[in-house]
C-alpha cells in the first residue's frame, strides 16, 4: 500500500493515469446524462455504455473531411485539453491551466471558422461569446483560491486542510453557471445542443464526421471530467461529501437543462457578466486580507 | 570600437536620410535605404553585445562638459520648427505648446547646473536599453527593409500631393536613429532632444502623402505630442531646478525624483504611448503608409512612452499616485480591448491591440513589484515584433485586395498564400500557448493579485482580447478546399522582411520560457533588489513554471507528430466534402459550369442559385465606437485630474 501511494506521487505515473482514466469518467457522466435526462422526458434512454459505443462506432467511419486545417485545429482541441488535465493533475499553475483549457475552446472555434459553412461558423461565433462570457468568472475563481491558499499552484490547494467550498460558496455558484456553459446546457446551449437539431444544427460541431468527430467527442470526454474534478475539489478534504456535491450539482445542471429552453448569446453574455460576476467579486472582497 | 558603433547607431540613419533625399536615382536610393537598415541591426547589436562585456553591463558614454550645450541646443532647434510648423500651419493650438516648451526649455537652461567632475554622462547603455535597443533595432531594420517594396509600388498610386519618397525615408531612418538614442539616453537634456525629435518625424511621415485627412491627422499627432512635449520639459525643469541633476541614473539612485516631476514625466509618457485620453493621434496615424504605422506601433514611437514609464517607476515610489497610474493604464488596456472587438478595419482593430498592450504595460509599471516589471519588458519586446509583423502583414494585403476590412480577408489562404501564413503566425502569437505574448498576460494577472481593484480591468480586458484576435484569425483562415495552391508572387524585399519578423516570433516564441528566466528575471531582480520590503515568494514561483512550458511544448509537439502521422499523410482528396447546406448545395459539376459559383453556394426557391454569407460579430447597435470612446477619455481625464490632485495634496 505504502509503495502504491509512493507510485501514485510521481508526476509521470499521475498523468498518464488520469489520461486514460479522465475520458472514460466523462463518458460515464454522458452516459448517465443521457440516461437520466431520458427518463426526465418519459423515455427509456441509451444504456449507460452507449457514448463509449459511440466512439467506436465513430472511429471506423469514413474520414470525410472539408479541407485539412480543419483536423489540425481538431487535434489541437483536444490535445490541449489533454495538457490541461495533465497540467491539473502535476499541480501547475492555474492560471496557466486556465489559459490553456481556454486555447482549447478557441482551437475549436477556430476549426469552426476555417470551413465555409454557415452554421459552424455561427457556431463558432456563438462560441467566442461563450468563451467571453466565462472566462473572466474562471480567471476570478482561480485568484480567489490564489488569496486563500496564497499560492497560484494547483498542488496548495489540496494541500490546505480547509475545503474551498466554506471560504467561497458565491464563486461555486458562479462555477456552476460556468460548468453549464461549457457542458453545453439549456439556457446557455447557444453555439451547439446535445438535444435534437436546433436552428445551427450541430453548430461548430457541424462539419465534422467520423474520426474526426470523435476526437471532438474525446475532447468533450475530458472536459466533463475537468469540470466535474474541480467540483470535486471544492471539497476535497471529504470524498463523501465531495461526492454528494457533485452529484447536486449534476443534478440541477440537468433539471435546469430540461426545464429551460436556449436563450440568446447576448442574453448570456449579459447574465454572466453581471449576477454570476458580482457573486463572484463580492466573494473575492471577503477574502481579501 | 563602442565608440564607434554607437556613432554609427545615430549617424549612419541620418546621414543615409540625408543622402537618399538628395539623390535622384531610386536605384541608389535603394541600395542606401538597404544599407543604412543592416548598419542600424549590425551597429545596434554591436552596441548591445559591446555592453554586456563592460563592467557590470552597463556601458556609459560621456562628453567634456563644457560640450553638454549641443544637446539643449539641438533641441531649441527642434522645438523652433515646431513652432515654425504651428504658425505656419495656423494650427493656434500647436503654436501655444511650442512657445510653452520654449520658455520652459529657456528657463531649464537658465537654472545653474551641478557638475561632478569634467565629463557629463550623456548615454549609458543598461539591461532596460538593451531590450529596447534590441526591439528598435531588429523590428525596425526589419520594417525599413519591407518599406524598399512596399514604397515602390505605394508610389505609383500615391496621390499627387505626396511628399518625394527621398522625404519619406530621411524622416523614415532619422526616425530609427533617434529612437536608438532616445533609449540610450541618460542625461535629462538628450532626452529631452530625442523626444521632440520622434515626435516632429511622426508628424512628417503620418502627413507624408498629403491631402485634407493626413494634414489634419499629422496636426492632431502633433499637437498631442507637443502637449506631451510641454509635460516632459515641465517635469525635467522642476526635477532640474530641485536637485541641479540632468541624468537619470542620478536621480534614480539619489531617490530624489519628487511626486509632481514623475506624474508629469508619467503625463508625457501617456500622450507619447497615445493612452486614453490622447489614444486619438494614434489612431489617425494610420493614414500614413504601412511602413510608418508599423514603425510607430512597435519599433519606436509608442514605445518611447512606456520606457519611459518604465524607466522611473522602479526609481520613485509612492503607492497611492502609482496606483492611479496603473489605473490609467488598465483602464486603457480594457478600453483598447473592447473597442478593437467592434471594428471590422483591420488597421483599427491592430491600432486598438497596440493601445490596450501599451495600457496593461502601463498597467504593470504602476503595480510596481518585479513580476509585474518583468510581465511590462515581456509586454514590450514580445508586442514589438508581432504588431511589426503583424502591421506589415496588413499593408501587404491591403495593396493586393484593396481593402483593409477584415471582413474582406476570407479565403486569402487561396490568394495570398505566403502572407496569410505569415499573418496566421503574427496573430496566434498574440494569444496563444506556448508565444510571449500569453505569458506576458498571464505574468501581468498574477502580479495584479496584490492591487484588489485593478483585478476586474485586468481579467475582462484579457478576455476581450481572446475575442477579437479569434475573430480575426477565424476571417482570415476561411477558405474552402483547393487541390493546389498557387504560389504567391511577392518583392523580395517584403518576402524577406516578414519571413524574418515571423521567424523571429517563433524562435522567441519557442524560447519565451529561457528569454523569462535568463533576461527578465534577472533585470528585474537588479532593479528592485535595493527594497526590502518586496515580497519575493510570488515572482519565485512565477519563474519556477519551466515545467509548465514543458509540458505545453510537449503536447504540441507529439499533437503535430500524431497529426502528421494519422492524419495529413493519410489525407484522401476522395474523402473531401462540401459544407453541410441542409442538402441544397449546389453540384460538384455545377461548380465548375457556372461562373463564379462558391462551394457554399446552395439552390433556394426554384433553383436559383444563392450565395451564404456570414460574418462576424461587431456588436453593432450594441456598442457605439464614439460613445464609449467619449465615456473613455471622460474617465481617463478624470484618472490625470486625480493624479495632479494627488500630488499637489502632497
Amino acid at each position: 500500500m505504502e509503495n502504491m501511494m509512493k507510485w501514485l506521487n510521481d508526476p509521470v505515473v499521475r498523468s498518464v493515469l488520469a489520461l486514460i482514466l479522465a475520458p472514460v469518467l466523462g463518458g460515464i457522466i454522458m452516459g448517465l446524462d443521457r440516461k437520466i435526462t431520458a427518463r426526465m422526458q418519459g423515455r427509456m434512454g441509451p444504456p449507460l455504455m452507449q457514448p463509449f459505443y459511440d466512439i467506436i462506432k465513430l472511429m471506423g467511419k469514413e474520414p470525410f473531411v472539408l479541407h485539412r486545417p480543419q483536423i489540425l485545429y481538431t487535434m489541437l482541441h483536444l490535445v490541449f485539453m489533454m495538457i490541461t488535465v495533465v497540467m491539473l493533475v502535476t499541480g501547475q499553475d492555474l492560471l496557466m491551466v486556465l489559459l490553456i483549457h481556454a486555447f482549447s475552446s478557441i482551437a475549436l472555434v477556430l476549426g469552426g471558422m476555417s470551413v465555409r459553412s454557415p452554421y459552424s461558423w455561427i457556431g463558432s461565433q456563438r462560441k467566442i461569446m461563450q468563451i467571453l462570457a466565462y472566462e473572466p468568472i474562471l480567471i476570478l475563481l482561480i485568484l480567489g483560491i490564489r488569496l486563500r491558499d496564497g499560492s497560484f499552484l494547483g498542488s496548495a490547494v489540496l494541500e490546505s486542510q480547509e475545503p474551498l467550498i466554506y471560504s467561497m460558496p458565491l464563486l461555486f455558484l458562479a462555477f456552476v453557471c460556468v460548468l453549464a456553459i461549457e457542458f453545453g446546457k439549456s439556457p446557455f446551449d447557444v453555439s451547439s445542443s446535445h438535444h435534437a437539431h436546433q436552428e445551427i444544427v450541430r453548430g461548430v460541431y457541424q462539419e465534422y464526421a467520423g474520426p474526426f468527430y470523435c476526437l471532438t467527442e474525446i475532447a468533450h470526454f475530458y472536459e466533463l471530467a475537468l469540470g466535474f474534478g474541480l467540483v470535486m475539489a471544492f471539497w476535497h478534504t471529504n470524498i463523501l461529501c465531495g461526492f454528494l456535491l457533485e452529484t447536486v450539482v449534476f443534478l440541477f445542471l440537468l433539471v435546469v437543462d430540461n426545464a429551460f429552453s436556449r436563450l440568446t448569446t447576448g442574453w448570456m453574455v449579459r447574465y454572466m457578466w453581471t449576477v454570476p460576476l458580482s457573486l463572484a467579486l463580492a466573494n473575492l472582497i471577503w477574502l481579501w486580507r | 570600437m563602442m565608440e564607434w558603433s554607437l556613432c554609427a547607431l545615430l549617424g549612419v540613419p541620418l546621414l543615409a536620410g540625408i543622402l537618399s533625399w538628395i539623390v535622384p536615382s531610386a536605384r541608389v536610393r535603394s541600395v542606401l535605404v538597404g544599407v543604412a537598415a543592416f548598419a542600424v541591426v549590425a551597429s545596434g547589436l554591436a552596441v548591445v553585445y559591446g555592453s554586456m562585456q563592460a563592467a557590470e553591463g552597463i556601458w556609459e558614454f560621456a562628453i567634456p562638459a563644457k560640450c553638454e550645450w549641443i544637446a539643449s541646443v539641438l533641441e531649441a532647434v527642434i522645438i523652433l520648427v515646431i513652432l515654425g510648423i504651428g504658425i505656419r500651419t495656423k494650427n493656434w493650438w500647436i503654436t501655444v505648446f511650442a512657445v510653452l516648451q520654449v520658455l520652459l526649455a529657456a528657463g531649464i537652461w537658465c537654472l545653474p547646473t551641478e557638475h561632478h567632475g569634467d565629463f557629463v554622462t550623456v548615454f549609458r547603455v543598461d539591461s532596460l536599453s538593451r531590450i529596447m535597443l534590441l526591439v528598435t533595432a531588429i523590428v525596425g531594420g526589419a520594417i525599413t527593409v519591407f518599406s524598399l517594396g512596399y514604397m515602390k509600388s505605394h508610389a505609383k498610386h500615391a496621390p499627387d500631393t505626396a511628399a518625394s519618397l527621398g522625404q519619406f525615408y530621411f524622416f523614415f531612418l532619422a526616425f530609427l536613429g533617434f529612437m536608438a538614442g532616445l533609449v540610450m539616453s541618460d542625461n535629462l537634456a538628450a532626452f529631452s532632444f530625442f523626444w521632440e525629435a520622434t515626435t516632429l518625424c511622426s508628424y512628417a511621415l503620418i502627413g507624408q502623402d498629403g491631402g485634407e485627412a493626413r494634414r489634419v491627422n499629422a496636426a492632431r499627432a502633433l499637437l498631442l505630442n507637443s502637449l506631451g512635449g510641454v509635460f516632459l520639459l515641465a517635469g525635467v525643469y522642476l526635477l532640474k531646478s530641485r536637485t541641479g541633476g540632468e541624468s537619470f541614473q542620478l536621480l534614480l539612485e539619489k531617490h530624489s525624483i519628487t511626486l509632481l516631476p514623475a506624474i508629469l514625466l508619467c503625463l508625457a509618457a501617456f500622450t507619447k504611448s497615445a493612452l486614453f485620453p490622447f489614444q486619438s493621434w494614434l489612431l489617425g496615424a494610420m493614414v500614413a503608409p504601412t511602413p510608418v504605422s508599423a514603425m510607430l506601433h512597435a519599433a519606436t514611437m509608442v514605445k518611447a512612452g512606456v520606457y519611459l514609464v518604465m524607466r522611473l517607476t522602479p526609481g520613485f515610489y509612492d503607492e497611492r499616485a502609482m496606483t492611479i497610474v496603473a489605473f490609467a493604464g488598465a483602464l486603457t488596456f480594457v478600453g483598447g480591448a473592447l473597442l478593437a472587438c467592434t471594428q471590422s478595419n483591420a488597421k483599427k482593430v491592430l491600432a486598438y491591440s497596440t493601445i490596450s498592450n501599451l495600457g496593461l504595460v502601463v498597467a504593470c509599471a504602476g503595480i510596481n513589484t518585479p513580476l509585474a516589471y518583468a510581465a511590462g519588458l515581456s509586454i514590450i519586446s514580445f508586442h514589438a515584433i508581432s504588431k511589426g509583423l503583424l502591421f506589415l502583414c496588413v499593408g501587404r494585403i491591403e495593396q493586393v485586395i484593396g481593402s483593409r476590412d477584415i471582413e474582406d480577408m476570407d479565403g486569402m489562404y487561396y490568394r495570398m498564400p505566403y502572407t496569410t501564413c505569415v499573418a496566421w503566425v503574427g496573430m496566434v502569437s498574440m494569444l496563444l500557448p506556448p508565444f510571449g505574448m500569453l505569458l506576458s498576460k498571464w505574468l501581468a494577472i498574477e502580479a495584479t493579485i496584490l492591487s484588489p481593484f485593478l483585478l476586474i480591468f485586468m481579467v475582462t480586458g484579457s478576455a476581450l482580447t481572446v475575442f477579437f484576435w479569434a475573430k480575426w484569425i477565424g476571417k482570415m483562415q476561411n477558405t474552402g478546399y483547393h487541390r493546389d495552391v498557387p504560389g504567391e508572387v511577392i518583392p523580395s524585399a517584403m518576402r524577406v522582411s516578414l519571413g524574418f519578423l515571423a521567424l523571429l516570433v517563433l524562435v522567441t516564441g519557442a524560447s519565451t520560457m529561457f528569454i523569462f528566466k535568463y533576461v527578465f528575471d534577472p533585470m528585474a531582480r537588479a532593479v528592485y533588489h535595493r527594497y526590502a520590503d518586496i515580497n519575493w515568494c510570488i515572482f519565485n514561483e512565477a519563474g519556477a513554471s519551466t515545467v509548465t512550458s514543458l509540458i505545453i511544448y510537449g503536447g504540441v509537439v507529439l499533437g503535430l507528430i500524431i497529426y502528421y502521422w494519422f492524419f495529413w499523410r493519410k489525407f484522401d482528396e476522395k474523402n473531401i466534402r462540401l459544407p453541410y447546406l441542409c442538402g441544397e448545395n449546389i453540384t460538384s459539376s455545377e461548380l465548375k459550369s457556372v461562373q463564379g459559383a462558391r462551394s457554399y453556394d446552395f439552390r433556394s426557391v426554384g433553383g436559383k442559385i444563392e450565395h451564404s454569407h456570414f460574418s462576424n460579430i461587431y456588436f453593432h447597435g450594441i456598442i457605439s465606437e464614439g460613445k464609449v470612446t467619449s465615456v473613455l477619455v471622460w474617465a481617463a481625464w478624470l484618472i490625470i485630474v486625480v493624479l495632479i490632485g494627488v500630488c499637489l495634496a502632497k
